[in-house]
């Protein structure tokens, strides 16, 4: 099903939330709603279930406006933070529940209602659990029937907000993994809300990028990443310096005056050359090992600025060097001015 | 004796001072609490278990008793009703006016006993507000069993709400969020959802507000106007019999009472010791 | 299609669904069971006119009555502040045999019917009885004087100093006390200038309810009290008396004295609170 939002504004009190949002998320894709905390991205998830009301706007499951769906018509698989569970149920009557409550749209028998719980379980990996409560299961096993609970109603749209939120990294890595494949199995159209810019990259067909109730961007990981819409979601999205400088006819002219533009980089786009070569100059101030690779600290006229030294590259603290710049990119007043 | 969690020296008292400490409070609270207590069950049975019996047998308390249960057969349930909407409109929802509305629900406790009889007795007593219009039309309220119904619910109007109210703020709306999401309508969410996370909480309501129902002396006394076999409670009939220097019946009634409130407060610390998590934190009373 | 802006804010806000038949009904409950038999009452007082309440609250039986009342009750209370905070503190610091046991009796006063805590009081202090012999053999009364009631009031005073403080100790951190260790203090100094601040509002809290309660106590005094006018006899006592005697307006003036002292140590507690909140940025 396809998901349209229109102009859709929300606030809580005198914080506006939402501001205006639009949004089209096509049939069977699995979109990533990311962004700051505050940025607004779970109001929205919550207003297209219809946990929320809008203010302003309307939102469209196809050509419907879903302003006149009740919640529990809406058939929106919804997974919660923290997945809301109810404790005094077992595994198997969690994810009953939504059928037993709707049992006028579903026509299951107790044998097929059975067979449903227990198709389900082993969909999300849990069979022989259904006699367990929440309480003896593991956080990664609670997301999954929370998970198979709210693909029971058979919904049109699914919904999960931070997923992965309270899950020890391990886990989210392999859960991430496992969610991939289902969605390309069972092809629903899905929406997670993540605060992860790597979980978003690596997980969704499409990222919408939210910051302060408004998006950012709208794209493909890919495009998200290697041409990032405004300053924002270039600074969201990884480790970056911001240099200003002054831009003519689109072209970046250097860290000079008049200071009318921004060029940022990313530590791996820049390379240490002799201290007279390069666009900038610098002292060496700190060298920091990360996982894989070298992180120096460039002292610049233009501030700090990080630089990825491949290993065997000699780097001494204090020595006077030279940047070159492989890529950036230029903005002016919020605005991407030129790609490389 | 040890500190309860594990304290490093730094910040526990030596021994010889807990166990000081402990020894002076557990004399006091022997004192204060415990031999009162024991009293009531030592001159309950002083004269025998025949005079005991005999005193609890006769029609006069049986007629206590029973009204006794009435009364909170009436109250309890009508309170369990009003603190379940109580808690559901104030924690489930945001209006404005809602901790006044919260403050308003705990009124009942900090209004003296006597007050809390007192102002049926203007409303509905011969000389009070409906006064007039209730005698032509012969319908009696103070010093009847509905005006003993009435100060009982009055005083015991807290008890359920204030339990559930915390409890359920503490629950937020998640669940009942799920339930919706998952196709269920609002009697479905609360049947299903709602009730069996906040049941421990409601039986603990249930229990002290029973306690209070049956054994609430001063609103009643003042609306019940005595009349043996009519309108006396168990608390009333072990007035009157105490100011009738019949002191082992009035003992072996206030037994009863007494066991009510040991039951209580036993079946109160199971509740607390097995449903910790599902019942509220921090309640003071 | 946008949503009028005017829409009301009860449909913005959930979509959970009961607010107007959950809220009508308690309020319409509170109202009949609780609150208009209240605005009765201060309805009628306030028609008397200052000058009837004034003769009325001025009358010296009940003057007496209300000060017997306030002093006993504040007495009390100072004491309950004395036995509470040790009992909070081993309660929540100490484990010893029959904890469990000692905790849950803490709560008697609260589910021992008054009229059962007033008879037994009674026959354990007046002067042939257990406590109270002894007592008269050093000359001193207990029962049918006011240092009955005062006894009286520390025994229903007690579960809310103690249930008040209980929680709050329980809740302090170590690290607090290792720090004030650390740097030198000794366990008396910890207490008095660590753990006693922040105990402070829960301890007056406590204090203040206990003393709410003792005010307006009627079952357990009255057969303790001895209720002799200008000696014994406590202000709830001669608000029934004034009943008996039909004289609704005496009764009226009472109740609203006594009503104001208890609602303004209990606005003190919710000024208290907010203020320990921002302070202390804890809630007691």
């Amino acid at each position: 099903m396809q998901v349209r939002i229109e102009g859709v504004t929300k606030s809580f009190g005198d914080h506006p939330a939402l501001k205006d949002l639009s949004l089209k998320v096509g049939s069977g894709q699995l979109f990533a709603l990311l962004g700051p905390s505050g940025s607004g991205k779970t109001t929205l998830l919550r207003l297209i279930a219809g946990l929320e009301r809008a203010d302003a706007g309307a939102v469209y499951f196809g050509d419907v406006d879903a302003s006149r769906i009740p919640i529990q018509r809406r058939r929106v698989g919804f997974v919660f933070q923290h997945y809301a569970l109810f404790r005094h149920m077992t595994m198997f009557d969690n994810i009953a529940f939504g059928i037993l409550v709707r049992r006028k749209e579903f026509t299951h028998t107790r044998d097929s209602l059975r067979r449903r719980c227990l198709e389900l379980l082993d969909l999300v990996q849990l069979s022989g659990l259904e006699d367990r409560y929440p309480h003896q299961l593991s956080g990664g096993q609670r997301q999954r029937v929370a998970l198979a609970r709210a693909l029971a109603i058979e919904p049109s749209l699914l919904l999960l907000d931070e997923p992965f939120g309270a899950l020890d990294a391990r886990v989210r890595k392999d859960l991430r993994r496992w969610i991939r494949e289902l969605h390309t199995k069972t092809g629903h159209t899905t929406l997670f809300v993540t605060h992860d810019q790597e979980e978003a990259l690596e997980l969704a067909d499409a990222v919408v990028v939210l910051n302060d109730g408004r998006v950012e961007q709208i794209g493909t990981p890919e495009q998200i990443y290697s041409a990032p819409a405004s300053p924002f979601v270039f600074n969201f999205i990884g480790d970056s310096a911001r240099i200003p400088g002054s831009a003519i006819n689109g072209g970046w002219r250097g860290p000079r005056p008049p200071e009318d533009a921004d060029i940022f980089i990313r530590p791996q786009d820049v390379t240490i050359v002799g201290p007279h070569e390069g666009a900038i100059h610098g002292d060496i101030v700190g060298v920091r090992r990360l996982a894989d690779i070298r992180r120096v600290v460039v002292r610049t006229g233009a501030g700090d600025i990080e630089v990825n030294v491949a290993d065997g590259k000699p780097t001494e603290m204090g020595a006077a060097v030279g940047l070159q710049f492989d890529k950036w990119r230029t903005y002016r007043n919020g605005v991407l001015l030129q790609r490389d | 004796m040890t500190a309860r969690s594990f304290r490093g020296p730094a910040v526990t008292e030596p021994p010889w001072a807990r166990w000081l400490l402990v020894a002076v409070v557990l004399t006091i609270l022997a004192i204060l609490l415990v031999l009162p207590l024991a009293v009531v069950f030592i001159e309950a049975l002083k004269r025998g278990a025949g005079v005991y019996l005999a005193a609890l047998s006769d029609p006069d308390a049986l007629s206590a008793v029973k009204l006794t249960m009435i009364v909170a057969a009436i109250s309890v349930p009508l309170n369990v009703v009003f603190g379940i909407a109580a808690a559901w409109a104030v924690t489930k929802f945001r209006f404005p006016g809602k901790s006044l509305l919260t403050t308003l629900i705990d009124l009942p406790f900090s209004v003296s006993p006597v007050v809390a009889g007192l102002i049926f007795v203007l409303v509905f007593g011969a000389r009070g507000w409906l006064g007039p219009w209730l005698r032509a039309n012969s319908i009696e309220i103070i010093f009847a069993v509905p005006g003993i119904v009435l100060a009982t619910t009055f005083v015991t109007l807290p008890f359920v709400a204030r339990e559930l109210i915390p409890l359920m703020e503490s629950q937020g709306v998640a669940d009942e969020e799920a339930a919706l999401s998952l196709g269920a309508n609002g009697w479905q969410t609360f049947w299903r959802v709602t009730l069996p996370n906040i049941r421990w909480g409601v039986l603990y309501g249930v229990l002290l507000c029973n306690a209070r129902a049956m054994g609430e002396f001063g609103a009643v006394s003042v609306v019940s106007g005595h009349i043996r076999g009519l309108t006396n409670t168990m608390p009333l009939h072990v007035e009157i019999l105490y100011n009738e220097y019949n002191f082992a019946a009035s003992f072996a009634v206030a037994s009863l009472l007494a066991l009510l409130a040991l039951i209580t407060l036993f079946a109160k610390s199971a509740l607390e010791w097995r449903y910790s998590s599902e019942l509220a934190a921090g309640r003071g009373h | 299609m946008p949503i009028s802006a005017t829409v009301p804010w009860r449909k913005r806000q959930s979509v959970i669904p009961g607010f107007g038949m959950t809220l009508g009904f308690t309020l319409a409950y509170l109202s009949l069971i609780a609150l208009i038999p209240l605005a009765v009452l201060l309805f009628r007082a306030a028609g008397m006119g200052w000058h009837d309440f004034a003769a009325l609250a001025g009358d010296k039986r009940t003057l007496s009555a209300v000060r017997l009342s306030f002093s006993t009750a504040l007495l009390a209370a100072l004491v309950n502040v004395v036995i509470g905070l040790p009992t909070a503190w081993v309660l929540a610091r100490y484990d010893f045999p029959g904890r469990r046991v000692v905790d849950a009796i803490i709560d008697l006063p609260f589910a021992l019917p008054t009229a059962v805590a007033g008879i037994a009081l009674t026959s354990l202090y007046a002067p042939n009885g257990w406590l109270g012999a002894g007592f008269a053999a050093l000359g001193v009364k207990i029962a049918y004087t006011p240092l009955g009631i005062t006894l009286a009031l520390i025994f229903i005073g007690l579960p809310f100093m103690v249930r008040t403080v209980q929680p709050v100790i329980a809740d302090l951190e170590p690290d607090m006390e290792e720090a004030a260790a650390t740097l030198g203090a000794n366990r008396g100094q910890t207490f008095s200038l660590v753990l006693l601040p922040p105990l402070l509002p829960a301890i007056l809290t406590g204090f203040a309810l206990a003393f709410a309660r003792g005010m307006g106590e009627y079952g357990s005094v009255i057969f303790i009290a001895g209720n002799l006018p200008y000696v014994s006899e406590i202000a709830p006592l001669l608000i029934v008396i004034r009943l008996e005697e039909f004289n609704y307006e005496a009764a009226t003036a009472i109740a609203a004295i006594i009503l104001g002292v208890s609602f303004a140590s209990l606005l003190a507690i919710n000024v208290l609170q907010a203020w320990s909140r921002r302070s202390l940025g804890h809630d007691s």
